[in-house]
């Protein structure tokens, strides 16, 4: 028997999308070593009395839940683009060598600006992330597509030689490093959102803002590439400038994110297939879902993080490779079968 | 009946040739197309069909002569203007993510409609293919043939709200289906051309076929136009046996019943390696 699909009322699958976002978010400014009741939370964020919980919500949680918010939605985004980009459901900014092109950019500025610059501008940092996952994307998409599709095995392959160059050139950089460098660097390369400040948010929102107003261009062409680079030119789209757009989306929200986070993986591969499992594959629907899920997925993991071993905590790229890793497993498996 | 008006020419070559890795996919073709008529592309593998298709489609740049759309070079025309007058099926059409018959269907809508699976025309074209009983189920698990029915609706709604001439491109739409689909697609097809106002070009390989439905073949070998008519004109024995090394009887011109034998004479020695 051939299977029904069925597409859920999409009002109703947004709505719920927004009801876990608000118990994510309200559950990140509860949760921690200091417990803060939901009406306290709520007062806290008008106004600062100067206590003890007001600051603890105001200065650490918010910023921090924030810039997870921020960083889950454009990596879950970005992933969700490039699914569309390359026809394949297992591109994910992280596998396939686009976050390190970022990193690689940001860490070669921690440590070498400071060599010629004094001080370092501030959008240094942020800039060679982006310039370095634009790279990282152009390489990539060079190698793995041929004219009407691309070869998963090549843009596998393709993602871990870029990842394994991105980590001996950070490895090299670790000797050139001071302590405090170093320290930083550490921080890169597992993934974080503990040091959010107010001016990193300040850096990613401008860009994201950018890449979310592709979104209702993008949407429709990328449906149209699902069914392969000639038809979609068959349909009226101008592929080449589709693809550009894409790559450009991809590279700004990828190096926002990195620059200010480090490394975080799955995100862009788990946010948009389980969106695809429910929803449908409609980039209509799938892009700005995935961006809310991808940020619903982040603000909890972040939440656990700092919880689960306090007064220590995790970093946020640990849990979510230990999340983000079965589940890519889990895939391949079922593509096998 | 259509008019005079509608009756003019669509689609002109005019001495149209195209290179690829130092030989000739197509050379000097010269033919025109209009409104009312089907023109059923044939020739053996490798005469050049997908190439005529895909450089009408607009898929190559690089060729030499001129092809003419609507009064106007082929390559001035912007590329969402063609798409409201020329639809194309290429022979194969894969969807790499899980969408239902009808999503794909609906993809093919014009601008803003695309994706609208509740329009009217995705349900009509469905009908039409007699896919509907189909419309949830998720393309990748349906069977060849009505992928390739899912994918004619997916055309055809490319150009369901445009009036005035319109121009239709299949490579080998039929390959797929079964014999009694075959001869309904190719039915169908013939009876939208007969409305006036589409031209439909379609590659295939299956003659009796072609013959039944079109009101025009074009006979490709090496590259070259070789015949350009009525069926029964271009449906020869002596021809047929130069282009396909088949020998065909033709007994009626109208109906025309092909007997093909002459091709399975001289099969070459099977050796395999001993076991």
């Amino acid at each position: 028997m051939e299977r029904e699909v069925s597409r859920p009322p999409v009002v109703l699958m947004l709505s719920g999308l927004l009801l876990l976002l608000l118990v994510a978010t309200v559950m990140a400014l509860r949760v921690g070593p200091v417990a803060i009741g939901s009406v306290d939370v709520w007062q806290a964020l008008w106004r600062s009395d100067g206590s003890l919980q007001s600051m603890v919500v105001r200065e650490l949680r918010l910023p921090r839940m924030i810039l997870a918010a921020l960083v889950g939605s454009a990596l879950a985004l970005s992933g969700a683009i490039l699914q569309g980009l390359f026809r394949n459901p297992l591109a994910d900014p992280g596998l396939i060598g686009v976050s390190s092109g970022a990193a690689l950019g940001a860490v070669s500025v921690i440590v070498m600006a400071s060599w010629w610059l004094n001080p370092v501008p501030v959008w240094l940092l942020p800039m060679m992330a982006f310039v370095g996952a634009l790279l990282a994307t152009l390489v990539v998409w060079r190698i793995a597509t041929r004219q009407s599709a691309t070869d998963v095995s090549l843009l596998l392959l393709a993602g871990i030689a870029i990842n394994a160059l991105v980590m001996a050139l950070t490895g090299l950089l670790v000797f050139a490093a001071d302590d405090a460098q170093l320290r930083e660097l550490t921080f890169w390369n597992l993934g974080s959102v503990a040091q959010a400040t107010a001016e990193q948010i300040a850096v990613t929102l401008p860009c994201l803002i950018l890449v979310w107003l592709t979104i209702p261009w993008l949407a429709r062409p990328l449906n149209a590439l699902l069914l392969g680079e000639a038809v979609a030119g068959h349909l009226g789209f101008s592929v080449e400038r589709v693809k550009r757009v894409a790559i450009f989306s991809v590279a700004l929200s990828v190096g926002a994110a990195v620059s200010v986070s480090g490394l975080i993986g799955f995100v862009g591969l788990v946010a948009p297939h389980l969106v695809r499992l429910t929803l449908g594959a409609d980039h209509r629907l799938l892009l700005p879902a995935s961006a809310l899920l991808g940020a619903v997925l982040l603000i909890t993991a972040d939440t656990i993080a700092r919880t689960i071993v306090a007064p220590a905590e995790l970093p946020i790229g640990l849990v979510m490779a230990l999340m983000g890793g079965p589940f890519f497993l889990f895939l391949l498996m079922q593509r096998r079968r | 009946m259509p008019t005079a008006e509608s009756r003019s020419e669509l689609l002109s070559l005019d001495n149209v040739s195209l290179r690829a890795g130092g030989r000739y996919l197509l050379e000097n073709i010269s033919a025109s197309a209009s409104v009312g008529e089907m023109i059923v592309l044939l020739g053996p593998n490798g005469a050049g069909k997908s190439s005529l298709l895909r450089l009408l489609a607009r898929e190559f740049s690089d060729y030499k002569g001129l092809v003419t759309f609507s009064g106007k070079p082929l390559f001035r025309w912007s590329g969402q203007a063609l798409a409201g007058r020329r639809a194309v099926m290429p022979q194969h059409t894969p969807v790499a993510f899980p969408f239902a018959a009808a999503e794909v269907v609906a993809l093919g809508l014009p601008g803003r409609l695309s994706g609208d699976t509740s329009h009217p025309a995705v349900a009509e074209l469905m009908r039409i293919f007699q896919v509907d009983h189909l419309a949830w189920c998720f393309y990748g698990g349906l069977s060849g043939g009505e992928q390739q029915r899912v994918q004619l609706a997916r055309v055809l709604a490319q150009l369901w709200l445009t009036a005035g001439p319109k121009l239709l491109l299949l490579d080998e739409c039929t390959s797929a289906l079964d014999p009694a689909q075959q001869y309904r697609v190719m039915a169908l097809l013939a009876a939208l051309a007969r409305r006036g106002d589409f031209c439909v070009i379609a590659a295939c390989h299956d003659l009796p076929l072609a013959a039944s439905a079109a009101t025009r073949l074009w006979l490709l070998e090496h590259g070259r136009l070789v015949a350009d008519g009525h069926p029964a004109a271009v449906l020869q024995p002596a021809r047929l046996e130069r282009v396909y090394g088949i020998r065909a009887e033709v007994e009626n011109a109208e109906r025309l019943r092909v007997y093909v034998e002459g091709c399975c004479e001289q099969l070459p020695e099977l050796v395999w390696p001993a076991a």
